[in-house]
């Protein structure tokens, strides 16, 4: 299994090298073929029901843990992923052929591939998260793969954040998840009887990243767009296997949340708006590929319907339709390639007759995709009808769609046969680009009558989900409601479509309403209101005068403190017994001459102040037993005064330039700092956490030292490589300094 | 006296704030030296107040007097004080760089990059 994620990533490296030397393209697909070929085995040990799980510790430490498993299901993605990967490689190596950017196409394809592989093979979910996240990236890239094009830059934008957006949530989701399992290995979790607003507020999260990643109601919008990508990208990426990653977690994960009213509420409501609302944009589209877009929007809808209600026939219609599905839309959108080639145009209003052979492989996969019989897409509608008995109000949306899809896929055939304008000479497509759709759409039809190779998958798939009950996948179920159903809409469906032409202005309207109310202008709007907040933020807070940012900081800082300080500890106690007269004549001197020195409008005034309160923490130092600390400071305090001496009077006097207002804000934040570090100081000083580690160097002094004034052993000896990293800042100091006085000279 | 130390450091911190906010780019440098001073206090005060036993070993006994002050917040200070002086000494002659370049002494003239 390792070596299955780890192929493709191989081959993301080999691929630009390769098409660089000038080889064919081609020959890329052996890496998916040679992973389909070893899924392929496996078949016989996955429908024994067989779990094969390894695992590899990475980060033990978060619990993120290399586990890998297979099961039916994961079985069934990677060979989709590895089966239309080989396909889908082929035909690009021709349809992209001579690209300039073939190698860089390549690349991201393959690394989308290998992320889509682990997607599926991830136990841990947060290894599933990390490949899910890789593949929207993969998917930006290949969206903006045409990066001169303005509309397929915000196009992969759009996609971006909206997966990566719900991603995020989903990340949520998933720790919220596995802390209520206690474990976050999807093989390992069990069904949640009870509910909470925990378990609620997980699924609600994880459910925000699967219906966004699967572009479910309302996040719809996104895939339509993504159409900006290549073709082989859109039949590949966009239709069969990434956004079908949310509906595969939802299907892993509903046998846990199965009992979970919200769960199966929002599953089955979001699926059928996101069914009938796709089905209709489809019929209202007239680019192929944006068509196509929308009945993809409308099968995850209906597959995440079908989990939603989790019965036994919604599990066999939800394995049956996954097949059939993936099946049809790639080669229907391989074909969209093909048809834009020999008709010059994806509008299927304008679109020119085409050639025999091409309408043939179009018209059988349009078969699978109006689920007609004998395709498998049949038995998949026919369960789907049976699985909503019950429930007119799901039956009448999963009928409505029913018509509309075969409308749509009534006008794929009818509209180039109908075309009156010239058709176009015909230049032959290259076989690479034939080999997938025609494989896939003569599969899709085949299935439905050799429904029994099916069968043994689609048995195991529902068991693994919630099924209890045995269905057998057939063509005829005999005469019910549901066949009854099924013929109407074929009915109905082919009547709308012969006035697909003259619907078309009805269309426009309609499109420009949805422009106007529909989710797409909320995520614009969305998008814009951020844009405009953060510009706004930024320029109040990052203004570039400095007293604001100083403010700010002062403020929440004290604040900060000073609320922890009194909630958690309270008002710290005050004595003023056992005071000296001379002490407090000092400090008496200090404070008014630093209130003199801030009031003073003369500069001379306010340095000579600012020496005296340099001179008397001097005489506080000596006073309480630091002779070495006040012969520094009288040193230091009288340099300081000679050097502002004689700086200072080059500079312009001591202006008042700020209003009053400002200078009663300034002084009020400056007061409420200094009472903050009062209390705090005298918090310090009633407390005393740890054992003071001063007595050591007392002790050690001499014996250590040789010295008998401890402080100058402390930092000459005890404490050596600080001193030397502070002689190494007045250096730098002393070197700016001077640097800033040669350049003046220079300058002059 | 400890208690009133740690209010004549407020009232120094206050001093320093108000006059790092002002406008007048001599008036920061001013605050920073008041912060300088203040900052050094707490420290020492906060080593508990001593009076009349330095940390110097008798010649004779080499044993500290009794009681002795904390060596290690004055081995601190005095890094801290010979440190803040080398930073007002650059910021001193950078702002009179500053100044001679743009030609006020406004900060809030100060603010864009471009002359």
């Amino acid at each position: 299994m390792l070596l299955s994620i780890a192929l493709p990533f191989i081959a993301a490296v080999v691929a630009p090298l390769w098409i660089k030397k000038g080889w064919h393209g081609s020959w890329l697909a052996l890496f998916p073929l040679l992973i389909f070929c070893l899924t392929a085995p496996a078949l016989a040990d996955v429908l024994r029901g067989n779990e094969r799980i390894i695992q590899y510790s990475w980060v033990p430490s978060i619990g993120l843990n290399l586990a890998l498993h297979l099961d039916a299901l994961s079985w069934l993605m990677l060979s989709l992923i590895s089966g239309i990967g080989t396909a889908i490689v082929l035909y690009a190596s021709k349809y992209l052929e001579n690209h300039p950017d073939l190698g860089r196409f390549f690349l991201w394809l393959f690394v989308f591939m290998g992320a889509m592989v682990g997607l599926v093979l991830a136990d841990n979910i947060l290894l599933l998260f990390v490949f899910w996240e890789l593949t929207s990236i993969a998917s930006y890239m290949l969206i903006g793969f045409n990066h001169e094009s303005a509309k397929a830059r915000a196009s992969a934008l759009q996609g971006l954040l909206v997966t990566v957006g719900g991603g995020l949530a989903l990340l949520a989701g998933m720790i919220m998840l596995g802390y209520q399992q206690g474990t976050f290995l999807l093989s390992e979790m069990s069904l949640i009887a009870e509910s909470s607003n925990w378990i609620t507020a997980a699924i609600v999260l994880v459910l925000l990243g699967c219906f966004t990643k699967s572009a479910q109601f309302p996040f719809q919008f996104w895939l339509p767009n993504a159409m900006a990508a290549p073709t082989p990208v859109s039949a590949y990426l966009h239709s069969a296997t990434m956004v079908k990653a949310g509906v595969f977690l939802m299907a892993q994960l509903a046998p846990v949340f199965a009992e979970q009213i919200v769960w199966t509420t929002l599953v089955t409501g979001a699926g059928a708006i996101t069914m009938l609302l796709g089905a209709w944009l489809a019929f209202l589209a007239v680019d192929l590929k944006k068509i196509l877009a929308y009945t993809t929007v409308t099968a995850l809808g209906m597959l995440t319907m079908l989990i939603g209600i989790g019965s036994d026939y919604a599990n066999y219609a939800f394995a049956t339709f996954l097949i059939a599905h993936a099946l049809y839309k790639a080669s229907l959108f391989m074909l969209a390639g093909i048809i834009e080639h020999q008709s010059h145009t994806r509008n299927l209003r304008r679109v020119r007759p085409l050639p025999r052979s091409t309408l043939v492989v179009t018209g059988m996969a349009a078969w699978s995709l109006a689920g007609i019989v004998p395709a498998l897409g049949f038995i998949a509608k026919e369960l789907t009808l049976k699985a909503n008995t019950g429930d007119w109000l799901l039956t009448a949306m999963v009928f409505l769609t029913a018509v509309l899809t075969i409308a749509v896929a009534a006008s794929l055939v009818w509209q180039p046969l109908r075309s009156k304008s010239p058709a176009l000479p015909v230049h032959g497509e290259p076989w690479q680009q034939w080999v997938g759709p025609i494989v896939f759409s003569t599969l899709a039809l085949l299935l439905g009558v050799f429904a029994w190779v099916v069968q043994p998958l689609a048995d195991q798939i529902a068991s693994q989900m919630t099924g209890a009950k045995v269905i057998e996948l057939s063509l005829w179920y005999g005469f019910s409601q549901a066949l009854a159903l099924s013929g109407a809409s074929i009915v109905l469906g082919i009547l709308l479509a012969s006035v697909w032409q003259k619907t078309r202005v009805l269309a426009t309207r309609l499109r420009w309403l949805s422009r106007r109310f529909g989710s797409e202008k909320l995520y614009e709007l969305t998008l814009a209101g951020n844009l405009s907040f953060a510009d706004w933020q930024t320029r109040v807070l990052q203004n570039g005068y400095l007293g604001r940012y100083l403010v700010l900081i002062i403020a929440i800082t004290t604040i900060a403190i000073l609320s922890t300080l009194l909630v958690q500890y309270g008002w710290p106690g005050m004595s003023f017994d056992a005071l000296e007269s001379y002490e407090v004549g000092m400090l008496f001197v200090m404070l008014t001459a630093t209130l003199y020195a801030i009031a003073s409008k003369q500069r001379f005034a306010a340095i000579i102040a600012l020496g005296a309160v340099g001179f008397v923490v001097a005489l506080i130092f000596i006073h309480f037993s630091a002779p070495d600390l006040g012969i520094t400071q009288v040193l230091v305090e009288t340099l300081t005064v000679l050097l502002l001496v004689l700086v200072l009077i080059k500079l312009p006097g001591l202006k008042h330039y700020s209003t009053r207002l400002q200078r009663f804000v300034d002084a009020t934040v400056a007061a409420g700092f200094g009472f903050m570090m009062t209390l705090l100081v005298l918090a310090a000083q009633e407390n005393r956490w740890a054992e003071s580690i001063s007595h050591y160097f007392v002790e050690q002094s001499y014996p250590l030292g040789q010295g008998r004034n401890i402080v100058n052993v402390i930092l000459v000896d005890f404490r050596a490589l600080d001193t030397l990293g502070e002689i190494f800042v007045l250096a730098l100091a002393a070197l700016g300094v001077y640097s800033m006085i040669r350049l003046r000279r220079s300058r002059l | 006296m400890s208690a009133l130390m740690a209010v004549a450091i407020g009232i120094l911190f206050a001093a320093s704030i108000y006059m790092m906010l002002r406008r007048s780019i001599v008036k920061l440098v001013m605050g920073l030296i008041l912060l300088s001073n203040a900052a050094n206090l707490v420290i020492f005060t906060s080593a508990g107040l001593t009076s009349g036993a330095p940390p110097l070993l008798d010649a004779a006994t080499k044993q500290p007097p009794a009681g002795v002050a904390d060596p290690l917040a004055q081995a601190l200070i005095l890094t801290a004080i010979v440190i803040a002086f080398g930073v007002l000494a650059f910021s001193v002659v950078l702002i009179h760089r500053a100044n001679e370049v743009v030609q006020t002494d406004d900060l809030d003239q100060m603010k864009e990059t471009d002359q």
